[in-house]
């Protein structure tokens, strides 16, 4: 299902989606109202929207986002933002990040990307931009004092691939070690950083991502019961 | 008259009508003494007297004309100067008249007071000491000229019972009239105090109005970049999205037919990309949407992590504050930040930090890079921005810098006590809720 309240662009996007033959558009809504009434009708695997819609185009897409967690559980939620707006990607990703997203829409006409992205969430995973991690993690390792540098090279680069939703398989796979080495690696961070992995992917990445963009001295111990 | 040229009217004018009393007396007394000379007794030093007492007439003369212009001093020392030559003289050749000059002698010490300096009122206290001395001595000569001895017997106690209660009551009322005259000079000293105060507080209320009108220029400016920040979001950057969009929809298309066609519509894709880019940190630039959600730490931590030279800081203590205290803090640290990348060279280290009190926000940011000279006139023209910047929230602005020694610029905005909101740990909470 899609929400955009550009008609152009919402009739652009769920044609190229079409088109991929992987995923099958059940609406295509324009504000946050006709989104919410869309879900309930057609029960959607995944939401694809935008951040900001009628009425007030401010956070229309995490609003959605936090309401079905509460009204449709299984309903997965991809949110498109025209820039990085790390404090709305938090707020998404408050509540949990399984079955969430928070990309930017540079990547709407990366059919492959989205889709991926969208079977990702289908599946209860969770998907952040790569720009978003990058900004944090850099913002992060600026900062006087900042408890990224106990960190190896290696194991920021884990962190990275973390925060983006990646679970352990494709961690390792994508930087070609074992899965047992990305787990080890991620005990060694979590317990540096004085965070809990209670194992669950979902939570991790919000663990993280909260870690990573928190600005003041609160949260550098452990999230979480 | 004289007001036109005296500022100070009261004193002066009453100084001008004692001078003018005085060389009005001492012309009266030179044709007196003339009708003397030619009906009662023709003699030598009667003409003499005459001549000195019209000789002093002039030098008062002259004085009222120094006073005309404005120099009351000069009249007095004209008034003192003739009035001690006359009291020596006459007393010289009529030593009956002796009363009488003795009280002329004190006359100039008198009428000084109100219009010189406390140094010169001395040197008149002294003259006036030594003149009625000498009109004692020579009185006590005891007409060594015989001019006495000639005149009829009634002449000498007449001048005296007529003339020492005329000048007895011209010093005394000189003496009373001082107290006018310092009267005077305190009222226009309360007056003038008054339009001073009156002008401070005026210039208080222009201070105040201007400080409002700035804030109200530099408001409507960041509105003005707030709202061309939403068009280039909502309206170009969209605008160039649905093109990518229907772009990668001809390439799909073109995939299966043509793949050297769809091989440069992959180009003009990426083209695509970094005009949208470019527009994205245009917009950024203009102002952060980070600024509005996230607050002063969140936009500031994001645009550090956007510098192209690594800096190190500490924001952690800034809190939420006012939009405009925010902007304002925020535009200045970047401004000083680009500048230290910019101007600092190669390898300098570059440091930011935010420190909140309870009364006052200080942003900081050191380099230790080239430096420059602050006298040398224009450089950085950033640096007029940030003080207006800051001076629309009642900040101010202190940059430090020489050249080899790097540079610190350094702002502070006195805001209101912290608003008490923690968005991280707001969140966190929440997190820790949910995932109970």
């Amino acid at each position: 299902m899609l929400a955009e309240d550009n008609a152009f662009l919402r009739e652009g996007l769920s044609r190229l989606l079409a088109g991929s033959g992987r995923v099958e558009i059940l609406a295509a809504c324009g504000s946050l109202d006709e989104l919410l009434d869309a879900v309930e009708a057609k029960e959607p695997d995944v939401v694809l929207t935008d951040i900001r819609m009628p009425p007030t185009r401010t956070d229309e897409g995490v609003q959605a986002a936090n309401l079905l967690r509460r009204t449709h559980p299984r309903v997965g939620v991809l949110a498109l933002s025209q820039y990085l707006e790390p404090a709305l990607a938090l707020s998404l990703l408050s509540e949990g990040s399984s079955r969430r997203g928070y990309v930017l829409k540079d990547r709407a006409d990366d059919v492959d990307y989205l889709v991926d992205a969208i079977t990702a969430i289908a599946d209860g995973g969770s998907v952040v931009g790569d720009e978003v991690i990058d900004s944090l993690v850099l913002g992060q390792l600026r900062q006087v004092d900042s408890p990224l540098s106990v960190l190896s090279p290696r194991e920021l680069e884990i962190l990275r691939e973390v925060a983006t939703g990646q679970n352990n398989g494709a961690v390792a796979s994508t930087l070609a070690i074992s899965e047992h080495a990305v787990q080890k690696h991620i005990n060694s961070i979590f317990s540096k950083l004085g965070l809990v992995d209670d194992g669950e992917t979902h939570r991790r990445v919000a663990a993280v991502l909260l870690y990573l963009s928190n600005t003041g001295p609160m949260v550098t111990g452990p999230i979480g019961p | 008259m004289g007001s036109a040229i005296l500022p100070r009217v009261g004193p002066d004018r009453r100084l001008a009508r004692l001078v003018g009393l005085d060389v009005a007396t001492t012309t009266a007394a030179t044709v007196m003494l003339l009708v003397v000379h030619h009906l009662v007794l023709t003699s030598g030093y009667v003409l003499v007297l005459a001549a000195m007492v019209a000789g002093a007439g002039t030098v008062m003369a002259a004085g009222y004309v120094a006073l005309r212009r404005g120099r009351a001093r000069a009249a007095v020392a004209h008034v003192a100067i003739a009035n001690y030559l006359i009291a020596l003289g006459a007393t010289a050749i009529a030593p009956f008249a002796m009363p009488v000059l003795l009280i002329a002698t004190l006359l100039p010490a008198v009428l000084a007071v109100p219009y010189v300096t406390r140094a010169e009122l001395r040197l008149y206290v002294l003259g006036s000491f030594v003149a009625a001395i000498g009109v004692a001595a020579l009185g006590s000569l005891q007409d060594v000229t015989g001019f006495s001895a000639a005149l009829p017997a009634w002449i000498a106690p007449g001048v005296v019972v007529l003339f020492t209660p005329f000048m007895a009551a011209m010093v005394a009322t000189i003496a009373l009239t001082n107290g006018t005259v310092l009267d005077d000079a305190v009222r226009l000293l309360v007056d003038t105090n008054r339009q001073l105060v009156d002008t401070q507080s005026t210039l208080a209320e222009n201070v105040d109005e201007l400080r409002t009108s700035r804030a109200r220029i530099v408001a409507a400016a960041d509105q003005e970049r707030r709202r061309i920040e939403r068009d280039l979001h909502d309206g170009s950057q969209q605008a160039l999205l649905n093109a990518a969009v229907r772009l990668a929809l001809i390439r799909e298309e073109a995939g299966e037919v043509d793949p050297a066609l769809a091989a440069s519509l992959g180009a003009v894709r990426d083209e695509l990309h970094q005009a949208i880019g470019q527009l994205r940190d245009l917009a950024h630039g203009l102002y952060p949407a980070a600024l509005v959600d996230g607050g002063l730490a969140a936009a500031l931590r994001h645009a550090v992590a956007r510098l192209p030279a690594a800096v190190t800081f500490d924001v952690r203590a800034a809190g939420r504050y006012p939009p405009e205290v925010e902007s304002a803090v925020y535009f200045c640290c970047t401004e000083a930040l680009h500048n230290a990348c910019k101007h600092g060279g190669a390898g300098a280290k570059i440091r930011l930090s935010v420190e909140a009190a309870d009364s006052e926000l200080t942003f900081e940011v050191d380099d230790d890079g080239r430096g420059f000279d602050p006298s040398r006139p224009g450089t950085g023209v950033g640096f007029p921005n940030m003080t207006d910047r800051l001076g629309a929230v009642a900040g101010r602005l202190e940059v430090t810098s020489s050249v080899g020694a790097g540079t610190r610029v350094r702002g502070i905005v006195p805001v209101e006590p912290l608003r008490s909101e923690e968005p991280a740990v707001v969140v966190r909470e929440r997190f820790a809720a949910a995932s109970v």
